[in-house]
Formats: structure tokens, sequence, C-alpha cells
């Protein structure tokens, strides 16, 4: 194929262009880890301009990981309701999308519209609150599990899946006398990986980032998420009482501990996220073939 | 199986029996859709009974039933009000903003994107533009404060470099909307791409390359090809996104905002969360909520009914 010479322009604009747009991007990240390992002497000297550190201090994270620090609390009530969460919205869903991808189950239009509308109308916040207070929900330990394990629009991706899942298959199946849970054990769910890997993965991400869901729900900060801890932390320059009480000690300038914070909170996902990367594109791309 | 074969007319004239052992039939598929609509019932449909509280004069001890009603005192109170107003102004501008770039950013990214040839740098810049995805406008916002931030901000570094001044930009309302639009964009265009790369990558080469046979340059065959193969899809995001109008992006502007910009970034979800969580004024908020609920339910409403009169492709 030959290229004109305008052609070859666009070609190197739209090289440079994408370059640029990704190094605006990914930069901030990169610096945020340099500041967070920079020496606050270095840090002030260079006036804020650390984009490749020099010298490498790990106090920030020494002092935020300190021995009964909140942050361990907090980390594992993260952990917890991702795994707990994940798991619970994957039943949730993966069975509700499976029942309705039956298409000649009776009724199946109204049920399906009972979902929709969840998408279409909400309460609102207010409201939410109020029926969260009057279930009793408010401050409990699973509070956060609950109130994030069904989403109407995953489950509609998961169901586009099964939909696509050829009739025949199961047929056959049950002609050899399978069961009903025999058949989505040992056909439907192997050729559903990818979906529920994708769909769980949503999900996943979605436990992890929350935090206001617990700004709403959660008071008691024994029971909060690292990123409402996290929020304390780079929300106001000066640190919640409960972390400085934690350390014992006065705090080295707080915007190392901010940068660390952060780092120490977005890391498990940043690290996760190129491998998992093909499963998120899955998803969608399932998603849109409805679209 | 034989009830496959049953036409619609005769299925309607089903004696009961029939039909509730049709139903029967299904009975393992009604159980496993069980917990999910027990979900939406206690967590969405139950808020929905919730909403009453905007025409009663709510009291947390008394309850729905101690309370008294209010009719629309609640409305009136916020339409005087002018920190609601304000609010609602802001939300539609910033809604608007945010559908023009967080709309045409991630469209144009991904015609680029389809364009370089070499596979592993695309991968590369894709992995790269999809990172701020997955942290938290918690971390994404802590992040922002720390380049805009006075003296060390590396934003400030280059307004001084190209002879400005530095100024403390997150309290200044002239740059406030603006942050905000830029930042929701460096977040969420590459994510918001992939759906186009994936309606993209579904086209038929053979088109492309007759219009290559036909001598189309490369402009010409995005104009031509790739943006109209792509026009379904850009509609049915257009329509979930004027759907959002009413959320300007809470989880966002709470984690950046402060009383300095409220005048120009206060949203109707902070309005809501101050006066309702934080001030306790139950009913007030959960009027704010019930007119932005009502106003986007119309909105979604009004662009599917477009998108179906336009293109034939609406999303329900």
């Amino acid at each position: 194929m030959k290229l004109t010479r305008g052609e070859k322009a666009f070609g190197a604009a739209n090289y440079i262009l994408l370059t640029l747009l990704t190094v605006v991007i990914v930069i901030p990240f990169w610096y945020v880890i340099s500041v967070s390992v920079t020496p606050y002497s270095v840090f002030s000297a260079k006036n804020g301009m650390v984009l490749f550190p020099t010298s490498f201090s790990f106090d920030y994270y020494a002092y935020l990981l300190k021995k009964g620090s909140l942050i361990y609390g907090a980390y594992g009530v993260t952990l917890r309701n991702t795994a707990g969460g994940v798991l619970l919205a994957l039943l949730l869903t993966a069975m509700a999308a499976y029942a309705l991808a039956e298409k000649r189950l009776p009724g199946r239009r109204f049920l399906l519209l009972i979902f929709v509308f969840t998408m279409l109308f909400k309460g609102g916040m207010i409201p939410t609150y109020i029926t969260i207070k009057q279930l009793g929900l408010l401050n409990t330990d699973y509070v956060l599990i609950l109130v994030m394990a069904f989403s109407a629009f995953n489950m509609i991706i998961m169901k586009t899946f099964f939909e696509g899942i050829p009739e025949s298959l199961r047929e056959s199946a049950a002609i050899d006398g399978a069961s009903e849970l025999r058949i989505l054990r040992s056909i439907v769910i192997p050729i559903s990986m990818p979906a529920i890997a994708s769909v769980g993965l949503l999900y996943m991400v979605t436990y992890w980032n929350d935090f206001f869901n617990a700004l709403l729900y959660v008071t008691d900060w024994h029971k909060a998420p690292v990123q409402l801890v996290l929020r304390t932390i780079v929300a106001s320059s000066s640190l919640p009482p409960e972390l400085l009480e934690a350390a014992g000690r006065t705090p080295p300038p707080t915007i190392g501990i901010q940068m660390a914070a952060i780092v120490i909170v977005a890391l498990p996902m940043l690290i996760l996220y190129p491998f998992i990367q093909k499963y998120f594109e899955q998803g969608m791309m399932i998603g849109s073939v409805k679209g | 199986m034989e009830l496959v074969t049953v036409s619609r007319a005769e299925q309607r004239e089903q004696p009961l029996s029939r039909q509730l052992r049709r139903v029967w039939k299904y009975k393992w598929l009604y159980a496993m859709l069980l917990p999910a609509l027990a979900w939406v019932i206690l967590f969405d449909y139950l808020p929905l009974y919730g909403i009453s509280i905007a025409f009663m004069d709510y009291n947390v001890i008394q309850g729905f039933s101690g309370s008294h009603w209010a009719g629309l005192t609640y409305f009136r109170t916020l339409f005087e009000s002018e920190m609601f107003v304000n609010a609602f102004k802001n939300t539609l501008i910033i809604s608007l903003y945010k559908l023009i770039s967080g709309f045409l950013c991630p469209i144009l990214l991904a015609l680029a994107l389809n364009e370089i040839r070499v596979v592993w740098f695309k991968k590369t810049l894709q992995t790269a533009v999809y990172l701020p995805r997955f942290v938290s406008w918690v971390v994404y916002g802590g992040i922002i404060a720390l380049l805009l931030s006075p003296e060390t901000g590396i934003v400030n570094k280059v307004i001084e470099w190209f002879g400005g001044k530095p100024a403390y930009l997150l309290v200044e309302p002239a740059y406030f909307r603006t942050i905000l639009v830029v930042t929701d964009a460096m977040k969420e265009m590459g994510w918001a791409a992939i759906i186009y790369m994936a309606a993209i990558a579904g086209l038929n080469p053979e088109v492309y390359e007759a219009a290559i046979v036909d001598g189309a340059s490369r402009l010409r065959r995005i104009r031509h090809v790739t943006l109209p193969g792509i026009t379904s899809t850009i509609i049915v995001i257009f329509i979930l996104r004027v759907g959002y109008l009413m959320s300007a992006g809470l989880d966002q502007v709470i984690n950046l905002y402060n009383p300095m910009v409220f005048e120009v970034g206060d949203i109707l979800d902070t309005y809501i969360y101050r006066i309702g969580i934080e001030q306790f004024s139950l009913s007030l908020a959960a009027a704010a909520d019930v007119i932005k609920g009502i106003i986007g339910f119309a909105m979604v409403l009004l662009a599917n009914h477009l998108a179906k009169r336009i293109n034939d492709s609406g999303i329900f």
C-alpha cells in the first residue's frame, strides 16, 4: 500500500498526539509514587519537582504501616468486602441472568421490566438511606457487601452472553438425561467463564473503590473500608485523630504521607489490571453486542 | 418440549391448570431469580416508598407513621432556596460540558487508536489510558490536588514556565468547572473508548478494502466507512449519557470541591448529601432527590424516543 505525503503526516501526527495523551494520563501516577519515596528535605529543596526520585526514603510507608495503624483494619475490611461482595454479586447476577435468558419462561417480559426499571428511576440518596436505616443495616459489618451486590446492568451483560449459548448444546444434554442443575454445572458455567470473569472483575473494582456508600452507611471507624480512611488522609490536610493516636507521635509532613497512602490503597488494582484487562474488554464487548 | 410449538393465540386460551403446569415446569428458573428479585425489592423498590418522606415532616424518632404530612412545603422551600437553585443550575451546566467532552473524546480516541498499525504499541497505549479507571475518585482526587497545589504542583510549574502567574487552582471559581471536565475526560476516556473499538473491530473489512481500491484516503475512510459503521453505537451511548444528565459526577465533585467553589461546583448530589446526611434535613433533601429523579427519568424517555425516530435503535 502506497502512502501519500499527507497520509504519512497524518500517521505521524496521530502517533505523536496519542503518545502525548498517554504521557499526560500516566505521569501523574508516576509522580505520586516518586513523591511518596522522596524524603521531605529533598522534596522541598527541589520545590516539588521530583519526577525522578534521586534519594529514597520509605519513612512515609513505615509511618502509615506502623503496628496498630488504622490502615490494617481498614484494609482487612476492604479485602473482606471485596471477596464476599464479588461472590455474592456473582451468585445473584448469574442466577438471575440465566433464568431470564430462557426465552420461554412465562412472565419473562414483565420480570425483565422489573429489573430494567431500576436502571431508569431510582429512589435517590436519602430515600435509600432511610430504607437502609429502617432495615437495621446502618453500621453493620455486611451493609457494604449487601448494597453493592447487584447491578441490573451487569445482569443484562450476562444475560446477553447466556442467550448466545447454542440451544442445541443444552438440549442434547437434557436428552442424555442430565438434570437442570447438572447442565448448569457441567455445560453452562464452563463456557461462560469469560462472562463470569469480566462481570466478576467489574464488581471487584466497584467494591474495592467504593467510598461513597461507606461514607453514607458506615460511621464506626473500625468498620470503615480503606478508601474512607484514605479520604480522611487526603481530603483534610490534617490527619484523622485516630490515625495519629494509633501512631502515637506527631506526623511527618503530610504531602508524602498522603501520596504513600494513595499508593497503598491503589496499588493492588493497578498491579492487577494489566493482567485482567482482557476480561474487562470482553465484558464491554458482550455488553455492546446488544447495542 | 411440546409446549414450544403452541402458538401465541392458543397460549392465551389455555386453561389455568395448563398455565400453572407451564409455570411449574420452570420452577427452578424462578427459584434462581428469587434472590436478585429480593435484592431489587429491598434496595431499589423499598426506597421508592421512602420517597414519601419528601411530602412529610419526617422525623427519625417517630418514623413514617408518626410523621405529619407536609404536602409540597419542602418543594416550595427548595425553589426559594438560593443554594438549591444554584446546585440545580451547576448540575445542568457541568453535565452538559461533560456530555460534550465525555462523549467526543472517547470516539476520537477510538478512531485514533484504530489507525495505529503497530500492535504492541497500540496495546501499550490502551493499557496506559485505561489506568485511571481502576482507581477511586478518592485516589484520583488526591493526585489532582497534588498536581494543582499552589507551591509544589506541576501544573503551576508549567503555567509559570509559559510566563503565567501561579494560582491556587482548586479554590478559584473561574477554573473549577474546567478542572472537573478535564479530569473527568482524563479518567474515563480510555475506558469509554473500548466500546467504540469493539464496534470498529466488528465492521466488515471488505468495505475498507473496497474503499482503498477506490482510492479513498485515510481521513476519507474514517469519515465514510468507520463513522457511519459505528453510528448506532454512538447513538446508544449518547442516550445513556443523556439519561445521566442529572448526575454530574458525585464521586468526583465531593472529592475535589470546597466551600470556596460552591458557587460554580456544588451539584444536586453534593447538595443532597450535605443537607440530608450532614445537616439531617431529611425531608428537604428527599424532595431534591424526587426532583432529580423525575427529571432524569423524563430525560431517558425523551432521549430514547428521539433515538427511535432518528435511527430506529432505541434501547428499550
